[in-house]
């Protein structure tokens, strides 16, 4: 649970590994660990189910939300 | 190799997203000294796009007095000209051409305002990757993106972003059960299984 803490306080806060360790008492190495291994986790274990492509359903409400915006047959923005 | 035009390293992302900011499609790990055509051309999205794989022909919306099959998305100015990217045109001098462009920026301000989005929330895209590992960069855009699209579906709290999960999960698991976390109610389960099994 430390190591999940001080991993998201990594991630989200952009900290230094070495910064949360008064706050959660784990040395700079094992939060630098803790965030490989959850991120390898998170990209693992959820990416499968949340990169996919939309069902049909879904891309229809996409293309008539677009079209009200008169871009019809538009999916959506790519970057 | 990985290193932009500042002389940072940094790997380049591919990302579809739509206007609630959920990400369709990432795409991370490519040489930073790609142009972004030619990233374009070694992504899974290009290449599934050729194959007649995505998008599904069964969609068809009017343009300019004719039927059209193909979906395209929305893309900026320095994409390859192909037929399912649609660019602004580059020097617009027409007013259908003004009125075409803002039209097209509106709907594309929602991937240019994604990567806003991921660098406050998450601050670790932000910072010097000096000492990062090119697959720890991919890893953690991937899980970054991962945890936003999270982030995205909890904070809607809609049923639209309940369907979504449901059908992620089904997509996954092949009609296995629905995934931890996302509450009781069979009925919207049920209705996705079989949306999922109409699509399969």
């Amino acid at each position: 649970m430390q190591k999940v803490v001080a991993a998201f306080r990594v991630i989200a806060y952009g900290e230094a590994p070495d910064r949360t360790d008064e706050y959660v008492r784990l040395s700079a190495a094992t939060i630098a660990m803790s965030v490989r291994v959850l991120m390898r986790l998170i990209a693992d274990e959820f990416g499968p189910s949340y990169s996919r492509f939309s069902t049909p359903e879904e891309l229809q409400r996409i293309l008539t939300h677009n079209a009200e915006r008169e871009m019809p047959g538009c999916i959506v923005s790519l970057e | 190799m990985h290193q932009n035009r500042h002389g940072k390293r940094s790997v380049v992302m591919e990302t579809v997203c739509d206007e609630k900011l959920w990400i369709w499609h990432i795409f991370v790990g490519c040489f930073v000294s790609h142009i972004d055509r030619s990233v374009m051309h070694v992504s899974p999205l290009y290449v599934s796009v050729t194959n007649r794989d995505w998008p599904p022909r069964k969609f068809s919306f009017p343009a300019s007095g004719t039927t059209r099959t193909l979906l395209y998305y929305l893309v900026d100015g320095i994409y390859p000209r192909t037929a399912f990217c649609v660019s602004p045109f580059p020097n617009p001098t027409t007013e259908v051409e003004v009125t075409f462009n803002r039209l097209q920026e509106a709907l594309r301000k929602h991937v240019q305002r994604l990567y806003a989005v991921l660098k406050a929330r998450f601050h670790v895209a932000l910072h010097p990757a000096r000492y990062a590992s090119v697959a720890q960069m991919v890893t953690v855009t991937k899980a970054v993106a991962i945890l936003h699209t999270m982030v995205t579906e909890k904070r809607r709290d809609e049923y639209e972003s309940r369907t979504r999960t449901a059908a992620g999960s089904q997509a996954t698991r092949g009609g296995g059960t629905a995934g931890p976390g996302q509450g009781g109610g069979g009925a919207w389960v049920g209705g996705s299984a079989a949306a999922a099994a109409t699509s399969g």
